[in-house]
């Protein structure tokens, strides 16, 4: 007979927000069904336990027991970790598993999670995102220039290369800058999570593809002294909840665009497609920003080169097995 | 739950009380009493030392690196400077001459002079501060009720967590999964509606008392001779400052917070204009920013502290489980809820009590009926805008209400805080009033986004 | 009695100094954010940048102040009733409220604060958003040096309150100009 485990989880996003939340929600429905009542994760909102962005170090000291975010949030703390996230240009869900589960990306990440204590597992999978609200439209990735965006991460590196001026905005100021032009554009998530943040009330135009994020891993972290603590059955019963919460994301995602879509339409929202010179362009920006990052950190460098030599041979299946 | 376990947290909450009246400094009254309380639930084995770690997190995250509170000490620099160079003090001279023949004239014009900034920022500390610093010595000298001053000035400088720009709508369109933009224009009527009320019931209260809010004497009228000159010299500086805050807002320049720096910096040009400017002075407001700055910040540590032993020892579930016990439904359940939320406001931020009761409210308030009062897709939107008033009122509560605290600081010299408790009594009336008229018609919280489109 | 209050005397003449000084980052905020919305108008000079600083200057500000405010007599007080106390009642409420509630808050804040420090350190922590300033842990250790100073002032303030208990006589207050009507 196992102790019973009771966890906090600090969620990253609201419970109400599809995706980014309910799949942190899911989470704590599911795993308490599957272990009998064995172990309960219980959902806390962002900010009631920890604001967001200090979930890493709270899990690493064990202030919190886990937390429901994605790896791409520590580029602040641990560059690598972003390469188990969401690359810019990166892959779509089937091969960023295969590598992950199979190409040996999961032995990195292990590894890295536990040099801070902390023991992580893949537990859900955004579809891609959008790559950007702007107010006006934009012909070519040459008219970036100049241009105030907010925008994160890696992505926001790439488009400074092109005279992007990346803005850090405080949450509430978001609205009313786009809405008066104090930034130009801004990127958020994907068509059905914007659609709730209402950005198309105040920006017209919506650009794809997510060159910037295309498949994103969200993971549970969770405090490595906790997990490890755990029966083999407790551990597999976490492992087999977010395995399936992987799979679950991934359908749901695919989904839930196509109605949010049209309902953007109808709000009178532009869809627009950057051409494949301007994805070119960025791929070439965006390569430059990834060539700095492997220089500056060597962990990243060894995640992201096990990562590039999957993807070199994989391309030989890719181009055999899938229709184009 | 056992009835020990609804009890510790909720006792908290009594013991705060209690503490906060030995006079105390408040921001360490509620670091005490959590930190009293993380022991005790540390020797019920309830909290575990390592917990503590996350009153540094909390202090980090949510506080140091807040970037839309930046705005607060930029917003107390502007008041102080105003002040301290004169300015504000020829634009009231002025006003009260101007509005002589109006009862209750000053004061209709702080509550505009707060309306005006509700639209710029949704500081209440810093509006607070501000209209404290510029109208609180003019009422003072023209022999307004203290208790009166006091009320219009908190009040009127809490309109700005209403009215858009606001914070606390940004995370309840969070947590509800609602647009932004729906909740802005839901929250606009509303917050005029409130401003409304505070001036139909500043006249009323002229004209039935007209002791408190004394006319400006016939020979002060008389002193003043050439009074066009004298409006160019009171008006005009403030009235460029205004148009360069709201204009950089408006005019796509500045983002609502920056617009706080824009402030700050062109009131420190007027006093260059004014031959007021020195390097003494600019030391002086520096100083005083700093120290009201650190007055608001040293709450926000305290009150973080205290709401997350709050909520580890179960504090949130102790008040969701009583809401359970009543098992009500629709227009009862509303109610509750609303009661419920004018009780946390003694105790707790908005933050902090979005986070108790929306995340659990928000399917259930999504399947209420109300029949044909309010359409089912838009009961969500009309609930938050009704929250959202409510809360307002919780800045404004004895004896947690950070506004009153804000002002009690700002205007030490005038007013005790006895006066300032009493004074809001009637104005939390007034908030309430405005919040049942929201409830009764929702149209007005549910027909500018409508016309919007949204 | 005359070392205690020598010694509140330089503690608090100690957070009166370092808060002094950290006042004058409010005229730094403020110029920041008047260069960044003039500027990105015309060039990037690096908006995130910018606007981390923005929140660096300002955290230093407040925490390097709430010492200060505490000696100056600047954090809020419910003095209801207090007003009605005697200076020695005064006096008693003050020690017992630095020694258990503000002195504990502190060591708290610095134990747990430390190890945050730290980890930054360890990892050279940069902004979360990529584009923004590097060295996190630098603006982060002002939150231990912020606390320590608010201990130093509460130190002063228990020396202070211990000799007005023995007998010295109290400071004249700065709260106690208006009359005190009650609730
Ligand atoms: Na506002
Ligand atoms: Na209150």
């Amino acid at each position: 007979q196992e102790a019973k485990v009771k966890w906090k989880m600090a969620g990253t996003f609201s419970s109400s927000l599809p995706q980014l939340g309910t799949l942190g929600k899911r989470l704590e429905e599911q795993i308490a069904k599957v272990s009998g009542g064995s172990i309960e994760i219980r959902f806390y909102e962002p900010n009631a336990l920890v604001p967001p962005l200090e979930s890493f170090d709270a899990v690493s000291v064990g202030a919190i027991d886990a937390a429901f975010s994605t790896p791409g949030f520590w580029g602040g703390k641990v560059p690598a970790l972003q390469v188990f996230a969401a690359l810019p240009f990166g892959p779509p869900s089937p091969e960023y598993m295969a590598w992950f589960y199979f190409g040996g990306g999961q032995e990195i990440f292990d590894e890295i999670y536990a040099k801070h204590g902390i023991h992580s597992v893949m537990c859900g999978m955004l579809a891609p995102e959008g790559s950007g609200w702007f107010r006006e439209e934009i012909k070519s990735v040459d008219d970036l220039a100049g241009l105030k965006l907010r925008f994160f991460g890696l992505g926001a590196k790439a488009l400074e290369k092109f005279g992007v001026s990346a803005q850090l905005l405080a949450a509430p100021d978001v609205y009313p800058a786009l809405d008066r032009g104090v930034i130009d554009g801004l990127e958020f998530v994907q068509p059905a999570i914007d659609l709730k943040m209402g950005f198309w009330q105040i920006a017209k135009h919506y650009y794809f593809p997510g060159w910037h994020q295309q498949s994103t891993f969200f993971d549970l972290m969770i405090n490595k002294d906790k997990w490890d603590a755990l029966s083999e059955t407790q551990q597999a019963q976490i492992e087999a909840v977010c395995g399936d919460n992987v799979r679950y994301g991934i359908a749901e995602g695919e989904a839930i665009q196509v109605p949010a879509l049209k309902e953007l339409q109808e709000k009178g929202v532009q869809l627009h497609r950057w051409s494949d010179e301007d994805l070119q362009k960025l791929r070439g920006a965006v390569d430059e920003v990834i060539a700095e990052q492997v220089a500056a950190d060597p962990d990243f460098k060894r995640a992201y080169e096990s990562f590039s030599t999957f993807r070199t041979e994989y391309a030989t299946w890719k181009d055999l097995g899938y229709l184009k | 739950m056992t009835a020990f376990e609804t009890m510790l947290p909720l006792s908290m909450l009594g013991l705060l009380v209690v503490i906060l009246f030995s006079g105390f400094p408040v921001a360490f009254c509620l670091a005490g009493v959590g930190l009293t309380f993380a022991l005790l639930g540390g020797l019920l084995g309830m909290f575990h030392p390592m917990q503590l770690f996350l009153i540094v997190s909390r202090i980090w995250g949510s506080i140091a690196e807040n970037l839309v509170l930046v705005a607060i000490p930029m917003f107390i620099f502007m008041g102080i400077m105003l002040e301290k160079s004169g300015v504000a003090r020829h634009l009231l001279e002025i006003l009260s001459v101007l509005m002589r023949r109006v009862p209750g004239g000053l004061a209709l014009a702080v509550v505009l002079m707060g309306t005006i900034m509700a639209a710029t920022t949704g500081i209440v500390g810093a509006s607070v501060v501000m209209l404290a610093l510029l109208a609180l010595p003019v009422m003072m000298e023209r022999g307004y009720d203290k208790a009166v001053a006091a009320g219009v000035i908190s009040s009127s400088g809490t309109l700005g967590i209403l009215i858009p720009p606001s914070i606390m709508l940004v995370v309840m369109g969070d947590l509800l999964a609602i647009p932004v933009g729906d909740l802005f224009a839901g929250a606009v009527i509303p917050g005029f509606l409130l401003s409304g009320l505070y001036l139909v019931y500043i006249v009323v209260l002229a004209l039935l008392a007209p002791a408190k809010m004394p006319k400006l004497a016939q020979a002060e009228v008389d002193k003043v001779d050439n009074l066009p000159l004298l409006v160019l010299r009171g008006f005009l500086p403030p009235t460029v400052l205004v148009v360069c805050v709201l204009g950089s807002i408006i005019g796509g320049f500045a983002t609502p917070t920056e617009a706080a720096g824009i402030g700050a910096f062109g009131a420190t040009v007027l006093a260059v204009f004014n031959r007021t400017f020195s390097i003494g002075l600019l030391r002086d407001v520096a100083r005083g920013t700093a120290l009201t700055n650190a007055m608001i910040f040293g709450i926000f540590c305290g009150a973080t502290l205290f709401s997350y032993v709050f909520r580890e020892l179960g504090g949130d579930d102790a008040i969701i489980h009583v809401i359970d016990l009543l098992d009500l439904h629709d227009w009862t359940l509303l109610c509750l809820l609303m009661v419920i939320i004018f009780l946390l406001g003694f105790f707790f931020d908005w933050l902090e009590i979005t986070l108790i009761i929306l995340p659990v409210f928000r399917p259930i308030v999504m399947a209420l009926d109300f029949g044909d009062a309010v359409p089912s897709d838009k009961i969500l939107l009309w609930f938050a805008i009704a929250v959202a008033v409510n809360l307002q009122t919780s800045y404004l509560t004895p004896p947690f209400g950070p506004a009153l605290f804000y002002l009690r600081q700002a205007g030490h010299a005038h007013l005790s805080l006895g006066q300032i408790y009493r004074g809001v009594i009637p104005f939390t009336l007034l908030q309430l009033a405005g919040l049942v008229l929201c409830l009764l018609f929702p149209a007005l919280v549910l027909w500018l986004p409508d016309y919007m489109g949204y | 009695m005359s070392l205690l209050l020598a010694s509140a005397h330089r503690l608090k003449a100690a957070a009166r100094g370092i808060g002094t000084a950290a006042a004058w980052l409010v005229v730094l905020l403020i110029l920041t954010v008047v260069l960044d919305v003039i500027t990105r108008r015309f060039v990037v000079l690096g908006s995130t940048k910018l606007q981390d600083l923005e929140w660096h200057f300002h955290a230093a500000l407040f925490l390097f102040s709430l010492g200060y405010a505490y000696v100056e007599g600047e954090h809020v007080r419910i003095d209801v009733l207090h007003t009605r106390f005697g200076p020695k009642t005064a006096a008693a409420i003050e020690l017992v409220g630095a020694l258990i509630f503000l002195v504990p808050f502190c060591l708290i804040v610095l134990y747990y604060g430390y190890t945050f420090v730290e980890r930054s350190f360890m990892l050279d922590e940069g902004s979360a958003s990529q584009t923004g300033l590097p060295h996190r842990w630098i603006i982060k250790s002002t939150l231990l040096g912020g606390f320590f100073m608010l201990l130093v002032a509460a130190l002063g303030a228990l020396c202070e309150s211990l000799a007005i208990l023995l007998g010295a006589p109290p400071p004249e207050s700065r709260h106690g100009e208006h009359e005190e009507v009650g609730l």
